[in-house]
Order: structure tokens, then C-alpha cells, then sequence
């Protein structure tokens, strides 16, 4: 079952998208992304080491492997640093994808809701494909999908926190509302948080501490590609619903006679 | 904000992310980049002079001037 996840003009054959930061070195970077078989994969857009600036760069290693990437406006804390971002990462990479991060606090790195609005509004109509890391509010959710983004990507839990889906009730609640793309961004600390994600209903998973800080980071990321894989055919056989009481699986019909 | 002590008649520095550079003064921005040894990796930088992109088809026509401000950025590892 070869499933295609559309985001903005892209079309995906995985449907988790992996985070590049934090990994022990590089060769364990690239193992873990081939594991996990994603695609897509996020980057963060730093000043170039002047001192040593001939080193052959983090793009360069990824684009030889093929991977698309996403560039994320990670440590903004106010629109006009993340739209400027933004449009340095456009420039760098040649790609109109970006993930919108507006930090409002350093200890809980929890999206500033009303200022992710506001910058997703200014990037759309500068031509972004825009994909807003954002509170898990049915409300904003819904908004940011009105304002024309390419996806929306509400946290499982706080970035790196490892918690899991805090709030299923909320995604669940956000699927209902967003037509579009939903993605599962931070918060997943395993592979069952990732699964009960894509069985809510989400259509993908960002992750990236859950693999690089993992014992076996690269055993790990094939753990969320099976996850992810998973928890998408349950939710597309459905379910059965909860019940208080027990319902036998054999037939009550047929029984040999009770003796004793 | 004046990083270098100097006298004010003869500003021929510029910032380049966060650290003061001498440079001939004005030159095009094209050849500040040259000048810090970084064709190489041309094709995945960016660069913002005084807080406005300046895009890689117009490096030869914008001139750097004293006391710019330049943030020169490439991708990294990130989540």
C-alpha cells in the first residue's frame, strides 16, 4: 500500500519527517534518516563559521542522500526575525518550504500562538509553503489552515520533553476541523506515541530528539518508520469502539456438553 | 553601537555576523564575500545586509558600505 502525502507541491512517499539536530556525529545522523526512510528532514538556519568556512557543509551531505529539506525558523521569538529567516532559508536552499517556529518561552519552547498567526499570514502571502509549529488548539489549528498553510503542525508535548501526546481529546478535536495535512510536531518519546498519533488521525509525525538521544538512535528510527507505519493502516481499518464489557471471540453455539 | 574604537572620520569596517572586519571601503558585496574566502560555499548561503536579504543575483551590484551590518547564514543540523 504505496500511500502519497501531499504537502504544499510535494508529494511524500513517508510520512514522518525527521529533525536533523542533536545527533552523536554525522555518520549516525545519516544511518538513522536512512532507517527511519524519511524523506523530508528539517534544518536550522545558523551563521556561517567564518574561521572554517570551507568544510563540507550538513546540506551538501543531505542532498547527496537525496533527502528534501525543511527549514525551520527554530530560536525566533518574534515575527520579523522568523519572516527574515525565513527568507534567508528560501534564499540558501531554493525551496519555498518552512517551518514556522515562534518561541514565546525558553523554558517550555511553546509556540507564541498569536504571533505564529501573524507570521504564517505574512509568509503565505510572500509565497511560502508554511508549516506552523503550533499550540494543540483546535482553534489556532483551524486558523492557521484558513490562512492558507500548507500544513499544521500542533505539539504532542513540549519540544524534547519525550512526554507523548499530552492531549489526544485536542487532536482528535483537530482532525475533525483541519481538512489539510496535520503533523504531530515535538513531544514524541517513543514509538508508541508515534503510532497513537498517526492512529488519531494525523497525517504524518515530526521528531527528532525521540531517534538522536535514543540508546540506539538508528534502531530507534526504524522503531518510528514501523510506528508511523502502523499507526496509519489502523487508523485507516478503524478501530473498534471501547467497551465496558467483555464479548467473546468464539462462537457460544456448538459447545459439547458441560460435565462437572 | 560602535564596536571598534576608532575616530569617527574613518569608519572602514563593516560586521560580518557579530565580529568586525577592515575592508576597503565601499566594495560590492560580491567581493566582501570573496574577501573572506567564501565562494566555495556560495551556492547554499544567504546573506542580509542592515537586516534586508540581499538575493545572489544582486551580490555584484550592492555595495558595502562602512559600518554595515552582515549576517551571512547557511543550513545546520536542526529539529
Amino acid at each position: 500500500m504505496t500511500e502519497i502525502l501531499h504537502i504544499g507541491d510535494h508529494a511524500l512517499q513517508s510520512r514522518l519527517i525527521m529533525g536533523t539536530g542533536r545527533f552523536p556525529n554525522h555518520d549516525v545522523l545519516l544511518k538513522a534518516l536512512r532507517a527511519s526512510a524519511t524523506e523530508l528532514v528539517t534544518v536550522a538556519i545558523r551563521r556561517v563559521n567564518l574561521d572554517d568556512p570551507t568544510g563540507e557543509t550538513m546540506v551538501s551531505l543531505l542532498r547527496r542522500e537525496n533527502f528534501r529539506l525543511l527549514p525551520n525558523t527554530a530560536g525566533c521569538y518574534t515575527v520579523k526575525d522568523a519572516v527574515m529567516t525565513a527568507e534567508l532559508a528560501r534564499e540558501a536552499l531554493e525551496t519555498d518550504l518552512i517551518k514556522l517556529e515562534i518561541i514565546a518561552d525558553e523554558d517550555t519552547l511553546y509556540p507564541d500562538a498569536e504571533k505564529v498567526l501573524e507570521g504564517a499570514r505574512i509568509l503565505v502571502e510572500k509565497g511560502f509553503q508554511v508549516m506552523p509549529y503550533c499550540t494543540d488548539d483546535p482553534v489556532i489549528c483551524k486558523k492557521l489552515e484558513d490562512l492558507g498553510c500548507a500544513a499544521v503542525m500542533p505539539l504532542g508535548a513540549p519540544i524534547g520533553s519525550g512526554m507523548g501526546i499530552l492531549n489526544p481529546y485536542n487532536v482528535a478535536l483537530i482532525r475533525e476541523r483541519v481538512q489539510g495535512p496535520l503533523i504531530i510536531d515535538a513531544g514524541v518519546g517513543t514509538a508508541s506515541d508515534a503510532a497513537l498519533a498517526m492512529e488519531l488521525g494525523c497525517d504524518g509525525v515530526l521528531l527528532n530528539t525521540a531517534v538522536a538521544h535514543a540508546r540506539d538512535p538508528v534502531l530507534m528510527a526504524d522503531a518510528m518508520r514501523q510506528a508511523v507505519d502502523a499507526g496509519r493502516k489502523a487508523f485507516l481499518a478503524g478501530r473498534i469502539p471501547k467497551k465496558f464489557y467483555a464479548e467473546a471471540s468464539s462462537p457460544g453455539e456448538g459447545m459439547m456438553k458441560r460435565r462437572g | 553601537m560602535r564596536l571598534v574604537n576608532r575616530a569617527p572620520w574613518y569608519p572602514m569596517y563593516i560586521v560580518v555576523n557579530g565580529k568586525p572586519r577592515d575592508l576597503p571601503l565601499p566594495m560590492p558585496l560580491r567581493q566582501v564575500l570573496e574577501s573572506l574566502t567564501l565562494p566555495a560555499l556560495e551556492r547554499g548561503l544567504a546573506v542580509a545586509v542592515n537586516g534586508e536579504l540581499i538575493r545572489r543575483g544582486e551580490w555584484e551590484r550592492h555595495i558595502v558600505k562602512p559600518e554595515d551590518e552582515l549576517e551571512i547564514v547557511q543550513a545546520t543540523q536542526g529539529g
